[in-house]
């Protein structure tokens, strides 16, 4: 019994936590893990980066953030750390949280392409430097970034002196094996369920029309996304638009925890040249990291039910509602996620809090939370009800500035008629008794005695 | 002359042990299986094989099994929130994981704002009628949770007292400096919910020792190590407190441990204290020393994995019927890999409790799985001893991985049988103590009660 492909899958499970990769410098993902589905393709594109161009060396860490070769957005870091001579570790974490969404990638933030930091065990202090000189850069990045370096290469010293202790070998012939099987596996789960194909359109309120053709056939998935339009505002990275449409179509089958070159080769990916999953430099990339991916894990997962009659799920509103509070000394952005679509036989999830406290929000800023509850179902009618949203209400104790980015899918798809339609993201405004809503996008002061609405989507139902 | 005996009590979900001290000296020892020894009747006996000896105090650490968390076991308590906020805990949990009924969640209408300034007042008449439907629905113990009740507590008294006057449990949140109400809450729920398990558990322990020590002599240690007396103990405190024991009497302060024990592996870092813990019912405020629940544990399922090869599911099995070579469990378990094994059968709890039908039924069950495996290996022997080995290689590199110094301890009834896994590694240490939760709970006893 080959044990050691069950060790070496637990090792990996064990050592990569949060957004995070292995990946070897010959280009084999090793594992992805992660909640985000833009991970699944822009961690490894950012490995292949740095190992292409910057010839890492044992314990050397490179940084970027630079969507373009393999960031997500610019509020975010991927440091990727060369383990050994054959072994890189890529791992994002976020800096500070904002939304600033502009016309290009550089009015979003600091920009930082494949930059090696940490060389021969030498901190390349003038390029951090040059970085926090940046007037976009947030404060105190230089020790927060030697933080991560300390704690990853504490982390590296830990895996090998693991990897020695227990006598364990990971040879060529180890991985391959493993990366085999997860390709057995992904084929085996896809060949199980049904085969078909369909065609899916989803339109953007900004205009952007994504249309999916998707073609399930022997244990393999061609998405080919021809007939999608070039951007307006909305531009996603390749690597991102894979990763999504991994990780959506992982999640459906089963296999997103052996994700790896092996599960890789079960899809083909098609778009046009200019169309708005192909981004290139200097679009702006926040709405494509956010709205953008809700759009295309909508029509995934259409498509996935559309062919799959037994396992059918109704539409999920996956688009958050990100909303940033500023004053002069603080800011913080309040992550609202939205409800999951029901499903064949249960009802959908609804949305949690992750990190908000309302006390801590309330002595940080001059706000004052009138009510926060799950958003009321939009479909009585169905038999499960799509999961819910969330509301807040939040009046303003002194004049504050808002920025807000929400959904921008209320166009809503062609349904099967059994679903209900989700219920999309919505942000308004009360003030003094006259109720506006707001448009999916903005920034605005508040005024003192002026009421927020916030809500995040509800997913939809299903007879 | 100040009486030497110290009993040291830790209960766990399956299992309670018990270590008699003269001094720093062990006397005595006993390891109960709950499900076949009550713990009161268990330790009554225990006490009664040493009735010759004057014990001055008793240490108890007693650990709630999580599950049992769940108010669908306990019993669901009432809630009574700000206003606008009844929902707030429901919304920071998964649905699978409330910590009450939608009929006991009640609003107040009351507000203080963050400079603690009162903005709205409680209202004797809204307490009336909450305390009028409270009674009509049967609920007894309520929670009461106000938003910045921590920095002006006025309302929050005004409703405790009604509440109290008319009969009620209250539970309020500690006061700590923690700002994030959610954790206090979560933390107060869980508290409310299982404090009749806790009192029913502390109720025969008195019993059991109520010829021998007083209840005012009986302490409770809580996770920050600290002991208290009954009342002031909060259960959810002292879910952890043993492996907190075990960090602060280790004879080797500068190694982590690996407790490596018949319900749970753990892998305690002494030096890292750490202030949430991270639940089913997620952060929660509870100060601790930090340990890590290995992914690996003694009761897992054997099954085959996505490549339908050997393996452990994730799911552990527990004790309740237990591992197959007991005679009762229906699923293999990690554990009965080891059931041929002279070491594993003599470990007190589970002495003479072996049996060969079981044993019998464990390798008919792996030979049923290896048949539809896409292992290699079918013969059973093999199949077991390749187990084994992967078995011991998982403890071992998850201990290694995540040790917070360079060096371990490890300790506990398995270590023995476990501890080869680490020959390799020249910072590892096996330290063979079969009761180590109960010695160190009762070390720390005589150290913190009688001081010498």
């Amino acid at each position: 019994m080959s044990y050691r492909i069950q060790l070496f899958h637990s090792l990996l499970n064990n050592f990569l936590d949060g957004e995070s990769a292995l990946v070897t410098i010959e280009g084999d993902v090793l594992a992805v893990r992660g909640k985000n589905p833009a991970t699944y393709g822009t961690l490894t594109t950012a490995a292949k980066n740095a190992g292409t161009y910057l010839k890492l060396q044992e314990g050397d860490i490179a940084i970027l953030n630079d969507p373009f070769s393999g960031g997500s957005t610019l509020d975010e870091m991927t440091f990727i750390m060369a383990i050994s001579e054959d072994l890189l570790w890529v791992r994002r974490k976020a800096i500070a949280k904002s939304i600033k969404a502009g016309k290009s990638v550089e009015e979003e933030g600091v920009r930082i392409p494949p930059t090696p930091l940490l060389q021969n065990g030498k901190f390349n202090a003038i390029i951090l430097n040059a970085i926090q000189s940046h007037p976009a850069c947030p404060p105190h990045f230089g020790d927060w970034i030697q933080a991560e370096f300390s704690s990853m290469s504490a982390m590296s010293r830990k895996l090998i002196e693991t990897i020695e202790g227990i006598g364990f070998e990971i040879t060529g012939e180890l991985i391959e094996e493993y990366l085999h099987l997860s390709k057995e596996l992904a084929h085996q789960l896809i060949s199980e369920k049904a085969s078909g194909e369909t065609r899916v359109d989803v339109i953007l309120d900004s205009g952007e029309l994504l249309r999916l053709k998707i073609d399930i056939h022997e244990g393999k998935i061609a998405l080919d996304f021809g007939g999608t339009t070039p951007s307006t505002i909305i531009n996603l990275t390749e690597s991102a638009a894979f990763g999504t449409c991994f990780h959506t179509i992982s999640q459906f089958y089963g296999f997103t925890e052996y994700a790896n070159s092996g599960s890789f080769a079960s899809l083909q990916v098609t778009k046009p040249s200019g169309c708005w999953l192909m981004a290139k430099y200097p679009a702006s990339t926040l709405k494509g990291m956010t709205v953008g991916i809700a759009a295309l894990q909508l029509a995934i997962e259409l498509a996935l039910s559309h062919i799959h009659s037994k396992r059918e799920k109704a539409p999920s509103c996956h688009s958050p509602l990100l909303v940033q509070f500023q004053t002069e000394f603080a800011s913080t952005v309040i992550e609202l996620k939205s409800g999951d679509g029901a499903s064949a036989h249960q009802n959908g999830t609804c949305a949690q809090n992750e990190k908000l406290s309302i006390e801590n929000l309330e002595r940080e800023f001059p706000v004052k939370v009138i009510q926060a509850l799950h958003r009321s179902h939009g479909d009585k009618k169905s038999k499960f009800t799509g999961g819910r949203g969330l509301v807040f209400q939040i009046q303003a104790l002194k004049d504050i500035d808002v920025t807000w980015l929400s959904d921008l899918t209320k166009h809503k798809p062609r349904m099967i008629k059994k679903y209900s339609d989700f219920i999309p993201c919505e942000i308004s405004l009360d003030s003094r008794g006259e109720m506006k809503i707001l448009q999916s996008q903005g920034t605005q002061r508040i005024n003192k005695g002026e009421i927020l609405n916030l809500s995040s989507g509800s997913g939809g139902g299903l007879d | 002359m100040q009486n030497n005996f110290l009993l040291g009590i830790s209960v766990g979900e399956a299992f309670a042990e018990y270590c008699l001290l003269e001094g720093r000296t062990v006397i005595a020892t006993k390891r109960s299986y709950l499900s076949r020894e009550g713990l009161k009747s268990s330790l009554n006996q225990f006490i009664l094989n040493h009735s010759d000896k004057k014990i001055g105090k008793a240490a108890v650490s007693i650990r709630v099994p999580e599950k049992l968390l769940d108010y669908k076991l306990n019993g669901a308590v009432a809630h009574v929130t700000t206003k606008g906020f009844e929902q707030w805990l429901d919304l920071n949990v998964n649905p699978l994981t409330n910590f009450t009924t939608d009929k006991l969640q009640f609003s107040i209408c009351e507000r203080v704002h963050s400079n603690g300034e009162i903005a709205i007042a409680i209202e004797n008449s809204e307490l009336e009628a909450i305390s009028n439907k409270l009674k009509e629905l049967g609920a007894k113990k309520v929670c009461v949770h106000l938003l910045h009740a921590s920095i002006n507590s006025s309302n929050q008294e005004k409703v405790q007292l009604f509440l109290q006057a008319q009969g009620f449990e209250v539970f309020l949140p500690e006061k700590s400096e923690n700002g994030d109400e959610v954790s206090r809450w979560k933390r107060n729920s869980l508290k409310a919910t299982v404090t009749s398990l806790f009192e029913d558990i502390k109720k025969d322990i008195q019993d059991a020792l109520h010829d021998s020590i007083s209840a005012e002599n009986i302490y409770y240690l809580n996770a920050a190590g600290d002991f208290s007396q009954d009342k002031d103990h909060n259960p959810i405190a002292g879910l952890s407190a043993s492996y907190s024991a075990l960090a602060l009497t280790s004879t080797k302060p500068d190694f982590d441990i690996l407790y490596l024990g018949l319900e749970n592996f753990i892998l305690i870092s002494p030096k890292k204290w750490q202030t949430h813990w991270q639940s089913p019912w997620g952060s929660i405020e509870n100060r601790h020393l930090g340990f890590r629940s290995l992914s690996i544990q003694p009761t897992l399922e054997i099954a085959l994995n996505a490549f339908r090869h050997f393996d452990f599911s994730e799911t552990s099995e527990g004790w309740e019927p237990g591992p197959m070579f007991l005679g009762r469990g229906q699923k293999a378990t990690l554990l009965d890999l080891w059931s041929d094994s002279a070491k594993l059968r003599k470990i007190d709890g589970l002495r003479e409790r072996s049996t060969e039908s079981g044993i019998q039924r464990f390798k008919k069950s792996l030979y049923t799985l290896a048949k539809t495996s896409k292992s290699h290996e079918k013969e059973i022997d093999h199949v077991n001893k390749e187990l084994q080995s992967l078995a011991i290689q998982k403890i071992a590199m998850e201990a290694l991985l995540f040790r917070n110094g360079k060096k371990i301890l490890i300790t506990g009834p398995l270590a023995d049988m476990f501890g080869n896994g680490f020959k390799k590694d020249p910072h590892s240490t096996v330290e063979i103590n079969e009761f180590a939760l109960s010695n160190s709970v009762a070390l720390l006893g005589q150290t913190l009660l009688n001081p010498s």
